[in-house]
């Protein structure tokens, strides 16, 4: 351990002689660091958002979505005997998939809130009692939507955090709020939710801070003029979200409930199935590209530092043969002479990677500042970067300390 | 009685070229403990190769060499090398310190490659300074220091291993008359302290301050053994 210590301190003493040249010698070490670390950074980043977003969305879930048809695919589907998204595909997919837990039903509204703030602009939506569950949306007062709701059409509704802030003392428990021509109470306030709106994203995921459920059943009153309108899809319903008993059975579960749907609408493409795994691992696949790319362009600029390594220390070598002959007059062994030129090349890439992990953490907060790009630097990515350039001061060392180690040691004496 | 240093029917010989030359040619050597012996010859007859064979640096082309009742040349590099550390005390012509490292380093490098790492390592070094008188010089730099004092830093690091065997390749050939006498004084000093010296040289006059006299010429050793006293 003291010897190691003194080894060390020998080499810090070594290259403390030549201090520009052991500067200008780590150079390329220092980029190669630099851009492992922001490439590690950026692609955490990239991936804590992605997955952020499909967590919201839930790993465990299947969304169907009604896609809205023209008039000429309305009349093809129609010729196809579909008739979009409905109750009744919940029910044969409910039956026909094993792996299937629960599935919500979800209904977007264009009714309007009378009363109402006018930051807000709610949406208002009829959802099945088990939504709430299915989503994973916690409420903050009352109680969510009941299965007698739906049964008996009560016109009670649920709001979202942000609704009954902006309907003020009317958005309490118990008070009545008007959406169209109809009262409906208030039984329930959501939690209000964190919600990221991100730009270019794969997703939407709703904003139920924003949102007014009523039961599904319940919204005969509001669908009347909108439906006659045709700007709802057909079948009515929205959305399904279907979840899975366990997270290993999302994929199976996607083609089976694709295999159903495509057999009861007919092959018409009324709807569109997300897989948030799926696009889990379509996110993950492009992260993988990025990081290909970003890790050659990071290994590229190491194998360049370390050859300037190598360069330097053949160099020192050389510089330094009768120093090699002295020492092995004095009983170095091959080995000694070995792991002190090998010490001396990993000393230096180490703090070439040391500065270079100091500029990555500015590189990358540079980066979130001027383009604000999500990144992370994890504690990971600071080791990684710090072995890399270890490694890479071992592997270019290593023929410049082997070289050393195998001059004769009376040739080396007599170098001049 | 058994010889400190035994060497038998050493030969060595060196291709430059397409020509060999032979540096040594079948030398027998022996030396007692506590003896201090010169080599003298000529340049190129082979006085320096012999050293660094009798001092582990180097393999003879053929030959036994009984060290301290252990055969030398059947060890390892390795082994060779803990041999130089711990028992063989080099003192060369051209002093050959580290620049970059202190009176007191150089004196303790054989330590860095030496079995024995004990707790009184630095005792030793300080004692070997204090012999060569140069302890208010510990954390002087070589350059700092004349030629003379140079050579003391030298013969204190072959000192302080507290050797089997001090060698010494021309000690006094880079320093003036009177710098060498004070080296001179110096090995005779560590000679009646009971070490084993053996000293290359082509200058008469230094080799006549050793018990014993070898003349090497052309690799071999020539007619009569001088001794004095």
């Amino acid at each position: 351990m003291k010897r190691a210590a003194k080894i060390i301190a020998l080499a810090v003493r070594s290259l403390l002689q030549h201090k520009l040249r052991a500067a200008l010698s780590i150079l390329g070490v220092i980029c190669g660091v630099t851009a492992v670390l922001a490439m590690l950074s950026i692609g955490e980043g990239a991936k804590r958002e992605v997955l952020s977003q499909i967590e919201q969305l839930g790993t465990r879930n299947i969304y169907l979505k009604a896609v809205v048809l023209t008039e000429d695919q309305e009349i093809k589907a129609r010729e196809r005997l579909s008739r979009g998204l409905s109750t009744y595909d919940k029910d044969r997919i409910v039956l026909g998939c094993a792996a299937v837990r629960d599935v919500a039903c979800l209904m977007e509204l264009p009714a309007s809130v009378i009363g109402m703030a006018r930051e807000v602009s709610p949406q208002v939506a009829a959802c099945s009692s088990n939504y709430a569950e299915v989503q994973k949306i916690p409420l903050s007062y009352g109680r969510f939507i009941g299965d007698q709701d739906m049964e008996r059409k009560y016109r009670v509704c649920v709001l979202g955090w942000d609704v009954s802030e902006g309907l003020g003392s009317e958005g309490r428990l118990g008070s009545h709020i008007r959406m169209e021509d109809h009262l409906y109470r208030i039984v329930g306030v959501l939690k209000r939710q964190g919600f990221k709106t991100v730009k270019s994203s794969v997703v939407s995921v709703r904003n139920h801070n924003q949102m007014i459920f009523i039961p599904l059943g319940a919204e005969g009153d509001l669908v009347q003029g909108p439906y006659r309108r045709g700007k709802r899809p057909s079948g009515g319903l929205t959305e399904l979200v279907i979840q899975v008993q366990e997270t290993e059975q999302v994929i199976g579960a996607a083609s089976v409930i694709r295999r159903i749907m495509e057999r009861s609408h007919g092959g018409a493409a009324d709807f569109q199935m997300v897989v948030p795994q799926e696009l889990l691992r379509q996110a993950q696949k492009t992260q993988r590209t990025f990081n290909i790319v970003l890790g050659s362009i990071a290994c590229i600029s190491l194998l360049v530092g370390g050859i300037g390594i190598m360069n330097i220390m053949l160099a020192t070598v050389s510089e330094r043969t009768r120093e090699i002959g002295i020492r092995r007059a004095v009983g170095a062994a091959r080995e000694h002479i070995m792991i002190q030129f090998l010490a001396e090349s990993v000393l230096l890439t180490f703090s070439g990677g040391i500065v270079g992990v100091a500029g990555g953490i500015v590189g990358v907060w540079f980066i979130t500042a001027m383009a604000g790009w999500k990144t992370a630097i994890t504690v990971w990515s600071i080791i990684l970067s710090l072995l890399m350039s270890t490694v890479v001061g071992i592997f270019f060392g290593i023929y410049p300390a082997y070289h050393a180690a195998k001059m004769d040691p009376i040739a080396a004496l007599r170098h001049e | 009685m058994s010889y400190l240093i035994e060497a038998s029917g050493i030969s060595k010989e060196f291709s430059i070229g397409a020509s060999l030359i032979q540096a040594l040619d079948d030398i027998d050597i022996r030396v007692n403990e506590g003896e201090s012996v010169a080599i003298m010859g000529p340049s190129g007859s082979g006085k320096s190769t012999l050293l660094h064979i009798l001092g582990c640096l180097e393999r003879p082309t053929s030959g036994r060499y009984i060290l301290d009742g252990k055969d030398v040349f059947e060890s390892s590099d390795r082994q060779l090398s803990n041999f130089r550390a711990n028992h063989i005390g080099f003192v060369f012509q051209t002093f050959n310190l580290l620049s970059q490292l202190t009176v007191l380093e150089n004196v303790e490098l054989p330590f860095l490659y030496s079995s024995s790492d004990n707790g009184e390592t630095r005792a030793r070094v300080t004692r070997a300074i204090e012999q060569v008188g140069l302890i208010n010089r510990l954390n002087h730099r070589p350059a700092e220091l004349s030629g003379g004092e140079m050579q003391r830093v030298a013969i204190a690091r072959a000192l302080a291993i507290e050797p089997t065997l001090i060698l010494a390749d021309e000690p006094t050939g880079n320093l003036d008359s009177r710098t060498s006498e004070e080296i001179l004084e110096l090995f005779e000093r560590l000679h009646d302290d009971g070490a084993t010296m053996l000293m290359v040289t082509h200058d008469r006059e230094v080799a006549s301050r050793s018990q014993r006299v070898m003349t090497l010429r052309d690799g071999k050793f020539i007619d009569g053994v001088e001794v004095r006293s």
